[in-house]
């Protein structure tokens, strides 16, 4: 009777009763129940084995597929993401440039615009004085002008001159006085009959006033 | 010499002179700017009332209302941002002011006093101006009847000529006398008591004190303040200074080219002045100091027809018209 001892396989896995490993190493004992084994697996189980690696397989693939570098011509979500904003953003800049040098333009025009009224402002202002100063100076003329005409011909009548005080009868009636005035000091203090005497020597009276 | 008086009627300050018993010349003055307060209650009146007799302010009252009377007018008028009236504008009566002239018809009556029958009273009128259009004739008829309604019997005097009566008795009479007031300057060419050449200027004070606010963007009251609180025309103490050493300069030139175009214009009818001539300057705005060495300079740089010996201001620039319509009334 042989000895028994549980059989690990040679990855260090305990190997379960009943069942048999597949791929354990071993000698010819170990050879016979492989040939054994496979006798078995050609009966029906070979089937099972296979789909197994199959599926194992395709798995493979598939993680293959799913993990492997993309060819050219094709592009990640995010890809197509980041080029859209790129192209949003590039698009945004293009119009904001576009309308930003049209504005400028636009404040260069103002501004020489408001230049050119200015300067025709300030003309205009000296053309206005110098036209003001010339109609006071014609207007003066005129009332000389006036006078002249008027005195040269001395034997026409003349109009009686009428002075109209511009208040009314009663105006002022009803003010009161609460005024102070005090005697300002002089400077120095002289005689007038000294003054008078002196005038009346040199003028004798009054020269008449002209109007 | 009885109770003859004369008065300077300026724009901007009354000058009344008069003789006291000693026969010394006696002069009061007010300036004629008002400015009216309207109270807006009873207590308000009383409370107005209160402060203005504590501040020793020269008031009238019409009604409830209270007119201000002189330099607080003035005061009171830059506290409010406001404008004082001025019923003399540009030195002579205007109807457009009509609504100040019983205050002014008050304020000379308060200087004056009421007149005698036959009393004299000599006062300064304005000569015509070369550079605007005002009505001397009506200012001069209607300040004349003004002076009648208070007893006197009016004579109007040039008031170029009468600094020459105040200040040129010791030069027989002869010479050039400028006065420049608030609103004009008046010119008289004088030569041995006959006044050859007589005109105003429209630029003085009051233009002075416009052009400085206009150019500084602040109030012509306040220009006028700043003035006379005290001018040095040769070394200014502020920005606003500086303008107004600018434009006193613009009316100074202003003033003496008119007068060699008067005199250019009448040479032929000329006399010939055998020696030179004090040129005397009076009025408010010769109390700055340095004016006379101003007139002196500009008069440097030009071709004046008559030879000056000497640019003098008049004894008291306030009141030489005045007294020179005084000395005229003993005539």
């Amino acid at each position: 009777m042989a000895m028994k001892y549980d059989k690990k396989d040679i990855t260090g896995k305990s190997v379960k009763k009943g069942r048999f490993p597949y791929n354990s190493g071993g000698g010819p004992r170990d050879q016979q129940r492989r040939l054994s084994l496979m006798g078995q697996l050609e009966d029906g189980s070979v089937n099972n084995v296979l789909v197994e690696e199959l599926r194992n397989q395709v798995a493979n693939l598939t993680k293959e597929l799913i993990g492997r570098s993309k060819s050219i011509g094709e592009f990640s979500a995010d890809e197509v993401d980041e080029e859209i904003r790129k192209a949003v953003a590039g698009a945004v800049k293009e119009t904001g440039n576009k309308y930003e040098k049209k504005i400028s333009n636009l404040e260069i025009k103002i501004r020489n615009r408001d230049k050119m009224i200015d300067e025709f402002r300030a003309e205009e202002s000296t053309k206005i004085v110098e036209l003001t100063k010339k109609m006071e100076d014609l207007t003066t003329a005129v009332s000389i002008a006036q006078e002249v005409q008027i005195d040269a011909d001395p034997d026409r009548p003349k109009m009686e001159e009428v002075f109209i005080d511009p208040l009314e009868e009663d105006a002022g009636k009803e003010l009161e006085d609460h005024v102070t005035i005090k005697d300002a000091p002089l400077m120095e203090k002289f005689e007038m009959d000294e003054k008078v005497d002196k005038l009346k020597g040199m003028l004798g009276k009054l020269p008449s006033f002209k109007k | 010499m009885g109770n003859n008086k004369g008065i300077d009627v300026g724009t901007n300050m009354l000058v009344a002179a008069s003789i006291n018993e000693e026969g010394i010349p006696v002069f009061r003055m007010q300036r004629d700017a008002f400015y009216r307060i309207y109270p807006k209650s009873e207590v308000n009146k009383n409370s107005i009332r209160m402060s203005l007799e504590k501040r020793e302010v020269n008031f009238l009252t019409e009604g409830d209302d209270f007119i201000i009377v002189g330099e607080h007018a003035i005061e009171m008028a830059i506290e409010r941002n406001d404008v004082v009236k001025r019923p003399l504008r540009k030195g002579i009566i205007s109807p457009r002011e009509k609504d100040s002239l019983p205050m002014l018809k008050l304020i000379i009556k308060n200087l004056l006093g009421d007149g005698l029958k036959g009393d004299i009273v000599v006062y300064s009128v304005p000569a015509k101006p070369v550079d605007g259009v005002f009505d001397i004739i009506y200012h001069t008829e209607i300040m004349g009847m003004y002076l009648r309604e208070l007893g006197y019997n009016p004579q109007p005097l040039n008031e170029g000529f009468a600094i020459a009566l105040s200040e040129l008795l010791d030069e027989g009479l002869t010479g050039v006398c400028l006065s420049y007031g608030a609103g004009m300057t008046n010119i008289a060419v004088i030569h041995q008591g006959d006044p050859l050449v007589e005109f105003s200027i429209t630029r003085s004070g009051d233009y002075i004190d416009q052009s400085v606010g206009n150019a500084l963007d602040i109030s012509p009251s306040l220009v006028q303040l700043e003035k006379e609180a005290g001018t040095n025309l040769l070394n200014p103490s502020n920005k606003i200074m500086e303008a107004v050493a600018v434009y006193y300069s613009s009316v100074i030139d202003y003033t003496l080219d008119n007068i060699i175009y008067e005199l250019e214009n009448r040479k032929k009818e000329m006399p010939i002045f055998k020696d030179p001539v004090p040129m005397i300057v009076s009025g408010g705005l010769t109390l700055a100091e340095g004016f006379t060495e101003k007139i002196e300079m500009a008069l440097k740089n030009k071709d004046f027809p008559i030879s000056i010996k000497e640019v003098r201001k008049a004894k008291e620039p306030m009141k030489a018209v005045a007294n020179g319509c005084l000395l005229a009334a003993q005539l």
